[in-house]
């Protein structure tokens, strides 16, 4: 394994030269392949790495503007110059959102959606405890493809779902979390809401990122989330 | 040898042929099946069963009438409906053209693939056997057939069989819209990768087996010409996979299996038409002209967006079009630019007919009972969504959904791969 400073200068070099030149969901894929296969090798080779990638998910549309971009980006010395780490703590995750001042708490806890990891100390005790420990692991998927992502996915998701049939405690609270208001959802908002947001939230997601790495990315939420104490009686799974 | 001996001999054969091109259908299965996410290979699979049931119920009681009836005005037949006494030979003919009509539906089945619906898709491959399919073929295949008598040749059905069922497929797709996520803001295509590539490669081998019985066959007699059919066919489909190895590599793509098995498909279909009347040397020529086809082809759906699952279009209709034609530049007699233009005539009219017919056909069936699933379906898979079970049960855990309703009941475990009614995906709880 190289150095965290190396392994986080080759993330960056992949991820700026990518970013404008591939498709996002092309982009969030290199990072990935960056991390689990030229990690662990002491030189990192620009042109092998296209090979691989081009194995992995298909030729890149302009493959030669792309080797020509991550070559400029090696040379330069500087880490923040190259621009900031996708997923290091460069990129500093959004601040904190405050708790719901409008809807009552359930009596439940989730995790915030900027928090580092699901950690086991949460416990899923509801239906919106599970929903709301899905939206935040989701937010944090994202926020690891891409520092924007997040905001987009909350503005994508709260437009999508003007267009849909929400109850009206389902609107008020999916509104507020659009506007990172709301991180707890009381047990006002329906099973159907819920269902539904979600779908939208795939729906929204498929279309930005594609199909295939929607389902992965919903995949690993949902087995992150079916991890959590609690969520045997609540399986996250059954929102979907 | 005596005519009774020659009859027995045929019999024989037609009935082998007709055997192989019935297991087509098994390659077709899995080429698409394996192509298509896991979530929707059963669904797929389903498909490509009952299609061939619907079809051969159709093409026994309409299709063939309409198709080797007499024709008295050149465009349909009117006899020979709901056969049930005929020369002997003639169930022969009959259960062969039966596989060949069951071939052009399924042609559909991959290209809708992932979102079509279950019944919506039975009912437009019931019509396709029953009035479509058999309507166009008349035109070619009956003696009286106005195409037929202005001389167009398509010997096993580069245009009778393949590119009919591409135009379906356009159609269908026309009519359903591109899969969720399929193609970014920008126009650019995304990958969807099957789940089984060794699948895809199964079903291609089954099927370059039964394209020997699908071209051999249709000179429905065991005579001498049948070597050289099947020489040529095996010769255009392997010049097909070398010329597509070439332009992967001169378009600096990746060598992937399913380009290869699409890129043999293509070179099959392509000789198709003219396996009887060109000589070996030729029917490489036309495999090797088939793979850029392809290419054209594949290139042509993605920038109108049009979202072909499996690449059905680019294989059948594209190099349906191309074998069709090329029986006038290298059939044996000499190139024959009369010929040529006889040859696109039948292609153009074959679009023409089929692709509006078609077209208008999902329209009404989309009016009548959905043609799309919703989007959560779609989400969840169609196995589950449309069958109720899901084609690999000991990884169910990698399924996003819990297969059961969200009732707050809380199963634990998704539910059992096999049911007999379709199950309650969704049970809204009071709403406020």
């Amino acid at each position: 394994m190289v150095t965290p400073q190396e392994a986080s200068r080759r993330r960056r070099i992949v991820y700026h030269a990518a970013l404008n030149r591939l498709p996002s969901d092309m982009v969030s894929a290199a990072v990935r392949l960056c991390d689990r296969e030229f990690q662990a090798l002491p030189v990192f080779s620009v042109q092998k790495f296209l090979s691989r990638l081009t194995e992995a998910v298909g030729p890149p549309p302009k493959p030669g503007e792309l080797f020509a971009a991550m070559n400029r980006l090696r040379v330069v010395t500087d880490l923040e110059e190259i621009g900031p780490d996708p997923v290091g703590p460069t990129t500093p995750a959004k601040s904190q959102p405050a708790p719901a001042s409008t809807p009552a708490p359930a009596p439940m806890r989730t995790r915030p959606p900027s928090s580092p990891s699901l950690s086991l100390d949460v416990h899923i005790d509801s239906w919106p405890a599970a929903f709301g420990a899905l939206l935040a692991g989701l937010l944090l998927e994202l926020q690891r493809l891409g520092p924007d992502l997040p905001a987009a996915a909350r503005e994508g998701v709260a437009l999508r779902l003007q267009k849909v049939d929400l109850g009206p405690h389902g609107y008020a609270e999916m509104n507020a979390w659009a506007d990172e208001k709301l991180t707890v959802f009381t047990t006002k908002i329906t099973m159907a809401d819920m269902h539904t947001a979600l779908h939208e939230f795939y729906v929204w997601l498929c279309e930005e990122l594609g199909p295939i790495e929607t389902d992965r990315l919903f995949g690993a939420v949902i087995r992150d989330v079916s991890a959590l104490p609690g969520a045997v009686q609540f399986p996250p799974r059954n929102l979907m | 040898m005596t005519p009774e001996v020659q009859v027995m001999l045929n019999t024989l054969w037609v009935v082998t042929a007709a055997i192989l091109v019935f297991f087509m259908q098994a390659g077709f299965a899995l080429v698409e099946s394996g192509i298509v996410r896991a979530k929707n290979a059963i669904n797929v699979i389903m498909k490509n069963y009952c299609d061939m049931c619907v079809g051969a119920l159709g093409f026994w009681a309409v299709g063939y009438g309409l198709m080797f009836g007499v024709s008295s005005s050149g465009w349909y037949g009117t006899t020979k409906f709901a056969v049930n006494n005929a020369e002997p030979f003639e169930f022969s003919l009959l259960f062969f053209q039966m596989m060949f009509a069951a071939t052009a539906a399924t042609i559909v089945s991959g290209a809708l693939a992932e979102r079509i619906r279950f019944n919506a898709y039975l009912v437009g491959s019931f019509l396709i056997t029953t009035l479509i399919y058999p309507v166009f073929g008349s035109w070619a295949w009956n003696d009286n057939g106005w195409l037929k008598q202005l001389g167009f040749i398509d010997f096993a059905g580069s245009t009778v069989v393949h590119m009919v069922g591409a135009c379906c497929a356009l159609a269908g797709l026309a009519a359903l819209g591109p899969r969720t996520g399929r193609y970014a803001k920008d126009g650019t295509p995304r990958p969807i990768p099957g789940h089984n590539l060794p699948f895809v490669a199964l079903g291609g081998f089954i099927l370059w087996l039964g394209w020997f019985g699908f071209n051999a066959g249709s000179t429905t007699s065991a005579d001498l010409s049948i070597g050289k059919i099947a020489l040529n066919t095996h010769i255009a489909g392997a010049a097909a996979v070398v010329s597509t190895i070439t332009l992967c590599g001169l378009l600096g793509r990746p060598v992937l299996l399913t380009t290869i098995v699409n890129g043999s498909l293509a070179g099959l279909v392509a000789i198709t038409a003219g396996c009887a009347f060109v000589t070996p040397g030729s029917a490489i020529l036309i495999g090797l002209i088939a793979a850029p086809i392809m290419f054209i082809g594949e290139a042509f759906l993605d920038a109108f967006k049009i979202d072909d699952a499996v690449g059905a279009i680019p294989v059948h209709g594209f190099c349906g079009v191309w074998g069709t034609f090329a029986v006038g530049i290298f059939k044996e007699s000499g190139t024959d630019v009369r010929q040529m233009c006889i040859q696109l005539l039948g292609s153009a009219a074959a679009f023409a007919f089929v692709f509006p017919t078609a077209y208008v056909m999902y329209r009404i069936i989309g009016s009548w009972m959905q043609l799309r699933v919703s989007s959560i379906d779609e989400q969840r898979g169609l196995d589950f969504a449309e069958h109720g079970e899901v084609g690999y049960p000991e990884f169910q855990e990698g399924l996003l959904h819990g297969g059961t309703a969200s009732t707050g009941a809380a199963p634990t475990v998704p539910r059992p791969a096999v049911t007999t009614t379709r199950p309650v995906v969704t049970a809204p709880v009071g709403r406020n």
